[in-house]
């Protein structure tokens, strides 16, 4: 099945969508220096789904939270298409690792809000969230506020959310992570079924994650992260086709590839 | 016959009328506490420069006592605005000093402690201004907001009944309204009619709870999604989610006008306005600044001979004496209102903290109490004083009581609410019982809000010891030596430069007390029993 395998020089020609330079981050916490990502640059193509795995605890949230312009890096410059980021770009979304919806409003106001907040008019963000809304299975539950939906709804009016503001870029905070291994399971191949049906206008989507299972099974490329401070061990393509065989060989190999730079 | 028909009837219409004076007086105290402490509570919380001053500006206003300021509110009042809307002013004054600071603290402490997620989210999709405040603020304050909404309206009550029927010196006057009609029947020894003046305004607080509290308290438990232990603890007897959804329709109404207004206006004249209005209100503030210390500088300097002749007539040496064993007295007994309210509340608590329905009728229960205001005590006591010889130190303790024990009560009650879940899980699954459940899960859990209501009921003790040594129907007098005595009876004689010095001197020693001993304490206690929730 060697015909998607390109190496990474190859890589190279296709335009940058976006890419970090000398990351660094450093936390002060009173006379102590916590430093916890040392030195992070990649570059992350057009048209591609990353990884960001590493272990627990080491960084990797916080660098997306600096991607997604939430927290500013220590040195190092963050560029989005070619141009540098500083603060909140409109075009990249993030799903959280909890779905942070509100629970005073419905899963159709959660989702309306992020487009009013955009000024838009209410009726036109609600028609659009309820587009959304159905595109992620919860036609029939727009009125429902997020105590009455289960933990994999909720993470789905969130992912909602996110497409609704049409993205370039989706971040996928441990998206997966507080779900059951079914919900989870069954979530993963929507996200991936979205992403080949080219929803939404996004261009690229950065998936953080611990579970090297889910970064082997979902991505383009994975980026592998050391523990604190961070640095990066090591960039791994992976060169199988879509819907992916979990018990295949070479999705094997890929898996023990990774888990050794992990360890 | 038909005679006495007649005029119970005529009795019962004029208590409902009194019963309505009553409460609009206190709707619209109510109302204008809720703008002032959503406003000043989440611009203090939002402005680190703003909260700076306006917290311990809060913090002084909480703990001085009210009640000892309310001759001077009168006074003024009554100088600028004819009798009876001066005195009715004064009286909204009074219950919004009573509900403000306490709802505003609330609204501060919970707009600051909004989960982070929260943020993340509003500043990863760009919600700010007004949307921020609307749609992610006032929201995670709500149930802070009704939880001291419903402990204001009670600490209401206690208060609107102090303020209806008002004599100081020569002057005189009584509002229409429950709490003077209950008081007229107890001093004139009318059982009948002060029966029927309990039954109207038990009635109207069971009411109020029942239609108001207890709906907007489920909703407020909804909007916070932690675990809780006990899911559901109010009691619904009738189904008031019209009441919900017409106060959110409002709400959502208002909040569309306020955007569809804003949005009209293009961004550049919006920022024109925007700083055009700060500009003004800086200038109204020098102004005001200006006006003030020219004022105070004529008033002074025109009024300087008079002020140093009063300055010298003031006896010192006596107010002196006066105010230190007062305070010492005073002291002695709040000490001992203290001990019997925790000793009773904790009780409660342990008792009713794992039954769900029970601890709903106690907070009940504990709500139509702490409305009942102490002065219509007045009477048994000053019977039980001079007819049976009871110590008037006890009646004083037990006034102080009433005025002291509800904060505790609340605070406790809503703390061991908020004991998560998984505590009483470990404890269930590891067979923690008894003594050791109580010790090593309740009662840490709770000692953060023990501190809390502590603070709040020893602001509520120094305040109602005006009340309570100082015991008076009109006729008869009993003062019982102490510094809240001393504040009212230099009120009632007139005598400005005592009122003045007590006042003063009981004010400057509570922030001292709360500065030296609760600030220190609450610190050390929150920092070491606050559960992550």
């Amino acid at each position: 099945m060697g015909t998607e395998w390109w190496d990474v020089e190859e890589l190279d020609e296709l335009p940058v969508l976006l890419e970090l330079i000398k990351v660094k981050k450093t936390y002060v916490i009173g006379k102590r220096k916590l430093e916890v990502i040392r030195d992070v640059s990649f570059k992350m193509y057009d048209g591609e789904f990353i990884a960001i795995l590493g272990p627990s605890g080491c960084g990797k949230s916080t660098l997306l939270r600096i991607i997604a312009g939430l927290e500013k890096p220590t040195s190092g410059q963050i560029l989005f298409m070619n141009k540098p980021i500083e603060g909140i770009s409109p075009r990249i979304a993030m799903v959280f690792q909890s779905p942070a919806l509100l629970p005073w409003l419905t899963a159709l106001e959660n989702v309306s809000l992020v487009l009013e907040a955009r000024g838009m008019d209410k009726k036109t963000s609600m028609e659009i969230a309820r587009r959304y809304l159905s595109l992620v299975g919860l036609a029939g539950f727009e009125n429902s506020y997020p105590r009455e939906l289960s933990g994999g709804m909720k993470q789905r009016v969130s992912i909602a959310r996110a497409l609704a503001v049409s993205p370039q870029l989706l971040l996928l905070d441990e998206a997966f992570s507080q779900l059951d291994p079914l919900t989870a399971e069954s979530l993963r191949s929507e996200i991936l079924d979205l992403w080949r049906m080219g929803v939404a206008g996004i261009r690229g989507i950065i998936l953080v994650t611990h579970a090297v299972d889910e970064a082997v099974f979902m991505t383009d490329r994975i980026i592998v992260l050391s523990s604190r401070p961070t640095t990066v061990v090591k960039e791994v393509v992976i060169d199988l086709p879509r819907p992916r065989n979990r018990r295949s060989k070479r999705f094997l190999e890929i898996l023990d590839e990774v888990y050794e730079y992990i360890s | 016959m038909q005679m006495v028909i007649m005029v119970s009837i005529e009795i019962w219409i004029y208590a409902i009328e009194a019963t309505i004076f009553t409460n609009i007086r206190l709707f619209l105290a109510y109302m204008i506490s809720l703008v002032f402490s959503l406003t000043v509570g989440i611009a203090a919380a939002l402005n680190e420069r703003l909260g700076k001053i306006i917290i311990p500006i809060l913090d002084i206003l909480q703990s001085v006592p009210i009640l000892g300021f309310f001759p001077v509110a009168i006074y003024l009042l009554v100088a600028v605005f004819p009798d009876r809307i001066g005195v009715e002013l004064a009286s909204i004054f009074l219950i919004f000093t009573s509900q403000a600071w306490n709802i505003t603290f609330g609204v501060y402490q919970s707009a600051l402690t909004i989960p982070s997620e929260f943020k993340d989210l509003a500043k990863a999709y760009g919600i700010k201004g007004l949307k921020y405040v609307t749609r992610i603020v006032i929201p995670s304050t709500f149930h802070s907001l009704i939880y001291n909404s419903m402990m204001a309206w009670a600490g209401g009550w206690f208060f609107v009944t102090a303020c209806e029927m008002i004599s100081m010196g020569e002057f005189n006057i009584v509002l229409p309204g429950l709490g003077s009609f209950i008081l007229m029947s107890a001093y004139k020894g009318d059982f009948y009619k002060l029966a029927i003046g309990l039954v109207m305004m038990l009635t109207s607080i069971i009411l109020v709870n029942l239609l108001i509290w207890n709906p907007l308290l489920e909703k407020a438990e909804e909007y916070r999604e932690v675990a809780r232990s006990i899911t559901s603890p109010t009691i619904t007897v009738v189904s008031t989610s019209f009441l919900i959804d017409f106060l959110s329709a409002i709400y959502s109404k208002i909040d569309d006008r306020l955007h569809q207004l804003i949005s009209k206006i293009p961004r550049e004249t919006w920022n024109r306005i925007l700083s055009k209005a700060m500009l003004i209100l800086k200038m109204i503030m020098v102004g005001v600044i200006i006006a003030v210390v020219f004022l105070g500088v004529f008033c002074i300097s025109k009024a300087f001979p008079t002020i140093i002749e009063f300055f010298f007539s003031m006896n010192f040496t006596l107010y002196l004496y006066n105010a230190l064993t007062g305070t010492a007295l005073t002291l002695f007994r709040i000490i001992v209102a203290y001990i019997i309210s925790v000793g009773w509340i904790l009780a409660v608590c342990i008792l009713v903290e794992n039954r769900s329905k029970l601890f709903a009728y106690s907070i009940i229960i504990g709500e139509v109490l702490a409305s009942i205001p102490a002065t219509i005590w007045y009477p048994a006591f000053i019977i039980l004083i001079e007819k049976y010889g009871v110590d008037p130190n006890i009646a004083s303790i037990l006034i102080i009581l009433t005025g002291m024990q509800w904060y505790i009560f609340f605070n406790v009650m809503g703390g061991v609410k908020g004991i998560p879940l998984h505590f009483r899980q470990v404890a269930r699954l590891y067979n923690i019982r008894g003594r050791l459940y109580v010790s090593k899960i309740i009662l840490p859990g709770i000692l953060p809000f023990l501190v809390t209501g502590s603070i709040s009921g020893w602001g509520g003790a120094w305040n109602t010891t005006i009340l309570a040594e100082y015991i008076t129907t009109g006729k008869d007098v009993i003062y019982i030596h102490g510094i809240g005595g001393l504040i009212s009876r230099a009120a009632n004689l007139g005598d400005v430069g005592g009122l003045f010095f007590y006042i003063m001197w009981m004010s400057i020693f509570i922030v001292l007390f709360n500065k030296l001993i609760w600030s220190r304490l609450y610190k050390v206690i929150s920092e070491k029993y606050l559960a992550e929730l």
